[in-house]
């Protein structure tokens, strides 16, 4: 596998199409894939997200990192080749938001309680329960390396308000900052 | 004998007409509900629903079984048997229990092997030697219950899904054949515990379960695309476009190449792990499926480049 310069790496948005790719599972875990995660980790607390798939950066590999900051305590997660292998039944709705859809927020239900078996970055499989807030971020970035959207979860029409409501967010955030840049 | 049917996909109506055409009378048949599709919303009936009705059979197609009412109204019918291939709904244990010789479910696997959603598809793509189909008395595990009678059929470097799908049919069905003709005799069903070892799971398939991993030998490759040719159906990426291989030749040969290296481009064949995979049909996505040779006519690809890029 070649080696990536994770430096250059920034945060995809939609339409790229590398977000709707589905991502490659990890053979091997490399020096490289380590500096993939640091480098995850920067991007992810650095836009005060809590949670980021690997193909968010343009790089198609089945690596999430999370860290759902409850108590202001971080508590960072990597999970390698994520699977959810049970799921409750029960759904529950959440407003969630993607760091790749910036300034839209959608109500989206899930399984609230999942298992989720991984590999670790020591490359030992591990199994983790997750319930509530915790549960709903495993299976957001699940989703980016099945190159599942939020706005994948609604209706075709519904679909296609949210993108419009999306485009129109964006464009006034490039006016802002146009803006702001001549003042 | 009072027959009860549940069954709701192709596999399971190859089952009905045998038990129908073999003049057991049924006195019910379970399928799942209609579903509405596509743009105008047009109801669509299972096939075995419809077959069921051109037959003059009353169907039932509850959502679940979840509901009192729906385990009651099966109850007090008070079946002799059930027999269950591919219906699609999860049965308690008061429906499990009620008929006098319970649910009987035709299994597409030599169980303990491929408990699951995706037996055929899970045997071919794993490249075993040999599945069959399995009697199963129901409990309420997934799959687990003690076997009836068993019946085994190879797989072969040719056999695909489909064509595996349609001959576990038939076996399924002469297997329900034998085992009605001794219901209706009054012959003890022999019973056996299904082994502890040798249990593999076979989950619903989905869709990014077809892509293709070339760091895998082309043979285990090669048995995916086949094991999956219908559905996820296996594909890689080319340029950020989607790729999907229908069938393929497999070279044993080892290389220094990097896996997932285009090594040719006429016809398109790229290394593997200690081999070639060299794609027979290939389809670009809302177009024609192709063979290689005229694929490659109007698709550039570059010697060299890697497609199991990962950047
Ligand atoms: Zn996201």
């Amino acid at each position: 596998m070649q080696d990536i310069d994770v430096y250059k790496l920034e945060i995809l948005k939609y339409p790229n199409t590398k977000l709707k790719m589905i991502s490659h599972t990890v053979d091997i875990i490399s020096e490289n894939t380590k500096a993939l995660v640091e480098k995850m980790f920067e991007t992810m607390y650095e836009n005060n997200g809590v949670g980021l798939a690997a193909p968010q950066l343009g790089v198609l590999q089945r690596i999430i990192v999370l860290d759902p900051q409850t108590d202001e305590i971080n508590t960072p997660y990597v999970l390698i080749n994520p699977t959810i292998i049970s799921h409750t039944d029960d759904l529950t709705e959440l407003k969630e938001g993607c760091l790749s859809l910036p300034g839209l927020y959608l109500d989206i239900s899930r399984p609230n309680e999942i298992v989720v078996e991984y590999m670790d970055i020591n490359s030992e499989i591990q199994q983790l329960e997750a319930t509530d807030f915790l549960a709903k971020i495993i299976q957001h970035e699940i989703d980016h390396l099945n190159g599942k959207l939020i706005i994948d979860h609604l209706s075709s029409l519904k679909k296609q308000l949210k993108i419009r409501e999306y485009y129109k967010i964006l464009k006034e955030k490039d006016e802002e900052s146009k803006e702001k840049a001549m003042n | 004998m009072k027959i009860c049917f549940m069954g709701t996909h192709t596999f399971s109506l190859k089952i009905l007409s045998a038990i129908i055409e073999n003049n057991y009378q049924l006195s019910c048949v379970y399928t799942k509900a209609p579903k509405a599709q596509g743009r105008g919303h047009k109801v669509i009936m299972s096939p075995v629903h419809q077959f069921a009705l051109s037959n003059n059979i009353p169907v039932r197609t509850p959502t679940t079984f979840k509901k009192i009412e729906n385990q009651e109204e099966f109850i007090k019918e008070n079946f002799d048997v059930c027999i269950v291939a591919s219906y699609g709904l999860i049965l308690p244990k008061t429906v499990l229990d009620s008929p006098k010789h319970g649910c009987i479910n035709t299994h597409a696997s030599l169980l303990p092997r491929w408990r699951g959603a995706s037996p055929i598809q899970m045997a071919i793509a794993s490249g075993d030697k040999e599945t069959g189909v399995t009697l199963m008395q129901m409990d309420e595990g997934l799959d687990t219950g003690d076997i009836i009678s068993v019946s085994t059929t190879p797989i072969t470097n040719t056999t695909t899904s489909q064509n595996l799908y349609d001959s576990l049919a038939d076996i399924g069905a002469k297997l329900i054949l034998e085992l009605l003709y001794k219901l209706k005799n009054h012959q003890v069903l022999s019973k056996k515990q299904q082994p502890l070892e040798g249990v593999t799971y076979a989950p619903i398939l989905k869709k990014e379960q077809g892509l293709i991993n070339f760091s895998q030998t082309a043979q285990e490759i090669e048995h995916r695309i086949r094991g999956f040719e219908n559905f996820p159906s296996s594909f890689f990426y080319y340029n950020e476009e989607l790729i999907k291989v229908f069938s393929a030749k497999v070279y044993e040969e080892n290389h220094n190449y990097e896996v997932g290296t285009i090594v040719n481009n006429n016809p398109f064949t790229v290394a593997c792990k200690n081999s070639f995979l060299e794609p027979i049909i290939m389809q670009k996505t809302g177009k024609k499926p192709l063979e290689n040779k005229e694929f490659v006519k109007g698709y550039k690809f570059i010697i060299n480049d890697k497609i199991n890029y990962f950047v």
